[in-house]
């Protein structure tokens, strides 16, 4: 005994070719969930009209997986480097040199033989603050002396000045506040070299830590832009 | 050697663990942590000068090509410095809110037109590629760059020599498949708990305030 099917609108559907147009989705039920790696879909394979079904985890790879692999979760970036390494950067920026930028980030040191680290600055390829471990380094935006076995963090405010005629811009200049052993403690003062006189479309944080028997770590880099006249 | 692989532990563990765990507990390999070898995009170099000691060696992880990125994706002047360094890089591209067919904002297009019912008009939403972006959107394969704001999280090593096949995809499975380290319970310590282990933490993607497009 044979079935006959038909759609929701009552036109017969044909058991060698349904067309696509047929299917009611609007009035299906909702998934009433989060699309998960194992769910289906109907995929029509190159367009050559044989139709596959496939598992939603491919289109993550299809999209590129960058993000995937982060499970939509990010960390904080953390180094052992005893050479200036990068750590964190913001980019696809489009900054004129007429606009200060203001920049905030975390930063920490773990316990371990490190007793001295630091965090600088970089503009687009520029170094204008090289992360330095000595404890009265002014190329740090923070950084400073603390000692073996301790821990510490803080926080940096800092700012990176426009260009401005007949004006200093030869450092980023900030504060910071620190907790624990007097690590990051000493004021901004990058002063590597001037902010470069163009559009700045990156902005990176580096490190370095004396020991690599810990770490340097750092966070929540946040960069504004203000007004001026 | 320099190592470059996808993602971040997703064991947890930070630079610091993950060297605990490459040099001491599971003997994977020696890493390499002399202050005055420092790697660069462009080679490796003496820290913090322009002598170059020797020439670069560099392993990318076939994740990373899958992912849209290969050596090109790192820009001039890029430090990998030496040791184990765990990197987030993020982006935001910046949209306007424009009336279709032009690139005007509705503000921008009264100006320029006069009075308008908004009857005639549709609104739709434009990327503005503007030259950062542009830059930014040439460093990922053709086609690979994500178009919403993201951050990419890659985790590299520096080793005195070449890692074995072995050591190397395990070190791999500890990096981007989150592979259980031995011996775990030797990186959560209850005094210290982020000295070998990071907390994952939510990406909004929309937590740093650039706009400075009309």
């Amino acid at each position: 005994m044979g079935w006959t099917f038909y759609d929701s609108s009552g036109r017969k559907l044909n058991t060698t070719s349904t067309l696509i147009d047929n299917l009611d989705i609007a009035n299906a039920t909702d998934i009433g969930a989060a699309i998960v790696d194992e769910d289906l879909l109907i995929i029509d394979d190159g367009a050559g009209g044989t139709n596959r079904k496939t598992e939603a985890s491919r289109i993550k790879t299809y999209i590129g997986a960058a993000i995937a692999h982060a499970g939509n979760q990010s960390t904080e970036a953390t180094t052992t480097s005893t050479s200036v390494a990068d750590l964190i950067s913001i980019t696809s920026l489009s900054i004129g040199t007429t606009l200060p930028i203001i920049g905030r980030n975390l930063h920490r040191k773990a316990s371990g033989a490190l007793n001295q680290g630091g965090c600088g600055i970089k503009v687009n390829s520029t170094i204008v603050g090289t992360p330095n471990s000595g404890n009265q380094s002014d190329q740090n935006i923070c950084g400073g002396n603390g000692g073996e076995d301790s821990v510490a963090s803080g926080h940096a405010i800092w700012e990176l000045t426009h260009i401005a005629t007949n004006y200093d811009r030869s450092s980023a200049v900030g504060l910071y506040v620190s907790k624990g052993s007097g690590f990051f403690g000493k004021d901004a003062t990058a002063k590597t070299a001037a902010r470069p006189d163009a559009t700045t479309t990156s902005l990176t944080i580096n490190g370095i830590s004396t020991s690599a028997s810990s770490l340097i770590g750092a966070d929540e880099f946040h960069i504004y832009t203000v007004a001026v006249s | 050697m320099l190592y470059v692989f996808s993602g971040f532990p997703k064991n947890g563990l930070n630079a610091s663990g993950l060297q605990l765990c490459i040099e001491t507990v599971e003997g994977l390999g020696i890493l390499e942590h002399d202050p005055a070898v420092q790697y660069r995009k462009e080679g490796v170099f003496a820290a913090n000068t322009d002598e170059e000691l020797y020439p670069l060696e560099v392993v990318m992880s076939p994740s990373l090509e899958r992912d849209g990125i290969n050596w090109d994706w790192f820009p001039s002047n890029h430090a990998f410095g030496n040791g184990v360094t765990i990197y987030k890089s993020t982006a935001n591209p910046d949209f306007k809110l424009v009336v279709h067919g032009t690139e005007l904002n509705l503000d921008e297009f009264v100006a320029e037109h006069g009075a308008t019912s908004l009857a005639e008009l549709a609104l739709e939403r434009m990327h503005v590629k503007h030259e950062g972006w542009q830059e930014y959107e040439a460093r990922w394969l053709p086609g690979t760059c994500p178009m919403e704001a993201h951050v990419v999280h890659l985790t590299w090593l520096v080793t005195t020599h070449k890692l074995p096949a072995f050591a190397y995809e395990r070190i791999r499975s500890l990096i981007e498949d989150g592979a259980e380290p031995e011996q775990s319970e030797i990186y959560v310590r209850l005094d210290e708990p982020g000295r070998y282990m990071s907390v994952p933490i939510a990406f909004t993607g929309v937590e740093y305030a650039v706009s400075q497009h009309s």
